[in-house]
């Protein structure tokens, strides 16, 4: 353990001191540090004068630390740089190979390059932090509070750690320099987009929401440093020199991975002897037909099922997963909603509105097919795409906010006079069967994928298992969830409101 | 030790190294030759553990490469064929933060850093930044520290490119130890008079595969036959009885000597001279006719052009 840490700080080190001998580096962070925290105390200053004219002392509150977490986000920015050339940068200069055939292990120089790229930035942005909090006692401007310091001390290390960690990942990726630098716009701007959020935060006074943050934050960094972690071969390192992009392949490998086969399936050659026979005899539409069904036949016995198969721990995990919340929401809500907590007619006025929740006050003509399905269909889309950013945990998150509303909802029944279990058995269970599997399996997939892009490959590159997984993703999605959601809109809008116009008093 | 059999290495479709079967053993210098893109640095790399063989299998320093990488890479020294400096360290700095690597503690170390700039050199300028030194000096400082932890096994890339004569006679000298010292080396080199000097057996690589490999003497009775020799006389004199002398063959004649193979040397040659010095021929020299690696490996290149290698 002692030795590791050695072996890895001795990386951190060499990069450090190489880092602070190159003026390119150290000038603009010393600008940066000097000038910056000056230019904010400034703001700050204008601001706080210009609100406290007008009464508004709230703003000038949440002004002070929104410009303090400003001025430690800028050289984090600007010393990104660094961190992208890690591994790409000494490609180009070859100097990666001695220390690859070096005993170092992946570890030593991954986490040594990853804790020499946070250093700096880190602590050009709290030498920044502490000027500008020394140029607020100058200017005797409102001091921020202990805990939002603490909040914003954190939030910028929590920061600089994820776009260091997606630097190094895009630089252990990337073919050249440009390239990386080129890729880097993909950190910037959904961490620009993170800092608004934050800001919404800080302005709104949500402290307790800006820790959670922290802790999400925490979370995906450690989730993309294992990424890196797993993806990082020596081999692909040295061995990739074409950066074109492949589309060709990257079609192929997809296709391959979703079908099982290189080839087209055997029915669309059919359809085309359908339609041109040449030599041949020309096929009937039954023959193509059967082709077809053969074709999904064996689909479904050599590749749905045998993913679904790889993801039955998983599977588990939700489903217990999904009853716990379920429950847990139920008694929570029959607690908040406590008769004996509220006069009547608040607790009429609550009930009200807690029906107007689970009860949509769409006119029941305009509960179409096709809104239900598309609905549902946006939201498993939404599992899906947020999934691959967050490796699967927005996925779990939104899966379980569905069935807490389902144990909510049936406490909201019970506590309206209905019976959950006939509630349940009429008004969910009918498309439920159907569409809770379906938003189980496309969670599941979306989790599996984030688990796999985490877990180390010695022998494929970080697209191959994307693509693989992306592929496992369209078999469970168009093999069996999207047909179950196809049934369940269909039951939904034809089947429930006739059981429960017959069940419900 | 260095062995290897059927090391295979594929890009997808590319075949950069095909069926490698290697064996150098402590104390022997293996050069492998070859056009550039031969595949040499393909079997560097998978020997140092970089690159996972597609195919076959390798041990070095009794580790096999896939299955114990760590251990390798601490057997080995290994001399890219770009000299990797870090041009921001000095010498002292870069040798030092290697032989932290390598695990060497502080008195070893210390003692290693001195005795290789001090025998490249390098001792004079240990404290200055590598980025300032000449590219021969760069090289110098690269070998060393391929060397800095003595490993059992090195792989050289191209040893001495870049050097003045004198460097690269120190390098050669310091090679030579190492092989008396029972190391197992592989040179991978373009410098044929190098590898000739230097070089106990020879392997020529040509797209990945091995064309021949043997001793050099193996290699010229394999591509350039039976050796030659040469007799010089003073002057111009007719030699009779030449057709006697049996399994011998004149391949060429000049005005003041002549060219022969012969089967038996050993039982020929003396019986020759001997008839030679009784027929009073003013002989100036009887020698062998040199055959250079340089003239082997153009053979074998000539051959492969034509397909018949």
């Amino acid at each position: 353990m002692k030795t590791d840490f050695h072996l890895t700080w001795l990386v951190a080190r060499r990069e450090l001191v190489d880092q602070l001998r190159d003026w390119r580096i150290l000038m603009p962070m010393v600008v940066l540090i000097l000038f910056f925290p000056f230019l904010m105390n400034f703001t700050a200053f204008q601001v706080v004068n210009f609100t406290n004219q007008y009464g508004g002392d709230l703003v000038a509150d949440q002004i002070v630390p929104l410009l303090l977490m400003v001025v430690g986000f800028f050289p984090v920015t600007v010393s990104l740089i660094v961190a992208l050339e890690a591994f790409v940068g000494e490609k180009e200069r070859g100097t990666i190979e001695p220390l690859l055939s070096s005993p170092l292990g992946d570890s030593h120089i991954y986490v040594g390059k990853l804790l020499a790229g946070t250093l700096v930035p880190l602590t050009a942005s709290y030498v920044s932090m502490g000027l500008y909090l020394i140029g607020l006692v100058w200017q005797s401007m409102p001091f921020p509070p202990l805990d939002v310091l603490i909040q914003m001390f954190l939030l910028t290390a929590v920061q600089a750690m994820l776009m260091v960690s997606l630097a190094i990942v895009i630089s252990t990726q990337s073919t050249t320099v440009k390239a990386a630098n080129l890729l880097a716009s993909f950190i910037v701007l959904p961490v620009a987009f993170l800092l608004q959020a934050e800001s919404s935060l800080i302005f709104w006074g949500k402290n307790d929401v800006l820790w959670l943050a922290i802790v999400g934050i925490m979370v995906i960094t450690g989730l993309i440093v294992r990424l890196g972690l797993s993806h990082f071969q020596r081999e692909s390192l040295l061995g990739r020199e074409i950066d074109l992009l492949n589309l060709k392949w990257v079609l192929l490998t997809l296709w391959t991975y979703y079908s099982g086969s290189e080839q087209a399936p055997a029915f669309v050659k059919k359809i085309w002897l359908m339609i041109r026979p040449g030599d041949g005899e020309k096929l009937s539409a039954g023959q193509v037909l059967k082709a077809g069904l053969a074709d999904l036949r064996g689909w479904y016995a050599g590749e749905v099922f045998s993913t679904l198969k790889r993801m039955t721990a998983s599977i588990w995990i939700y489903v217990i997963l999904g009853l716990l919340v379920s429950v847990a929401a139920y008694y929570y809500t029959l607690d908040l909603l406590d008769p004996a907590k509220f006069l009547p007619a608040e607790r009429e006025k609550l009930l009200e509105e807690a029906a107007k929740f689970v009860i949509s006050d769409k006119p029941l003509p305009e509960i179409t097919f096709s809104f239900v399905f598309f609905n549902n269909l946006r939201v498993e889309l939404i599992m899906f795409f947020l999934g691959i950013f967050t490796f699967g945990v927005a996925a779990v998150l939104i899966f379980i906010i569905n069935f807490g509303v389902i144990g909510a909802a049936m406490a909201v029944t019970q506590l309206l006079g209905f019976s959950p279990l006939t509630i349940f058995m009429a008004g969910v269970f009918p498309h439920g069967v159907f569409e809770l599997p379906s938003v189980l399996l496309v969670g599941v997939a979306s989790l599996y994928m984030g688990v796999r892009m985490v877990t180390p490959s010695s022998r494929d590159s970080i697209s191959e298992v994307f693509l693989q997984t992306l592929a496992d993703w369209f078999k469970i999605a168009f093999g069996l969830a999207f047909p179950l959601l196809f049934i369940a809109a269909l039951v939904e809008v034809y089947i429930t409101p006739i059981l429960l116009y017959n069940f419900l008093p | 030790m260095i062995e290897s059999e059927d090391l295979t290495k594929h890009f997808d479709n590319f075949k950069a190294v095909e069926g490698l079967t290697l064996k150098v053993k402590p104390g022997e210098v293996l050069a492998l030759l070859g056009q550039n893109g031969a595949g040499k640095t393909t079997t560097v790399r998978m020997l140092t553990s970089i690159l996972r063989p597609t195919r076959g299998w390798a041990r070095v320093n009794n580790y096999d490469v896939v299955e114990k990488p760590s251990q390798v890479r601490a057997s080995v020294g290994v001399l890219t064929e770009m000299h990797g400096l870090y041009t921001r360290m000095t010498a002292l700095e870069y040798l030092d933060f290697f032989g932290q690597i390598y695990r060497l503690d502080e008195a070893r170390r210390q003692k290693r850093i001195h005795e290789l700039l001090e025998y490249f050199g390098l001792a004079e300028d240990a404290k200055r930044r590598s980025g300032e030194y000449s590219k021969g000096m760069r090289q110098k400082l690269a070998l060393a520290r391929a060397l800095i932890h003595e490993p059992p096994v090195l792989l050289l890339d191209e040893p001495t490119s870049a050097m003045d004569p004198e460097s690269a006679q120190l390098v050669r000298q310091e090679i030579a130890r190492l092989k008396s010292s029972q190391r197992s080396i592989i040179i991978c080199t373009h410098n044929l008079v190098e590898a000739e000097m230097l070089a106990d057996k020879i392997a020529v690589i040509y797209h990945g595969r091995i064309l021949l490999q043997g001793t050099l003497e193996e290699l010229r009775w394999q591509l350039l036959g039976k050796p030659e020799y040469e007799v010089r006389l003073a002057g111009k004199w007719k030699l009779n009885g030449l057709e006697h002398f049996e399994g011998l063959r004149v391949t060429q004649t000049t005005e003041t000597g002549f060219r022969y193979e012969v089967d038996n040397p050993q039982l020929t040659n003396p019986r020759l001279l001997q008839s030679i010095i009784q027929q009073n021929a003013p002989v100036v020299s009887v020698e062998q006719v040199s055959r250079s690696l340089e003239q082997v490996y153009l053979k074998a290149m000539s051959l492969v052009a034509k397909g018949e290698l």
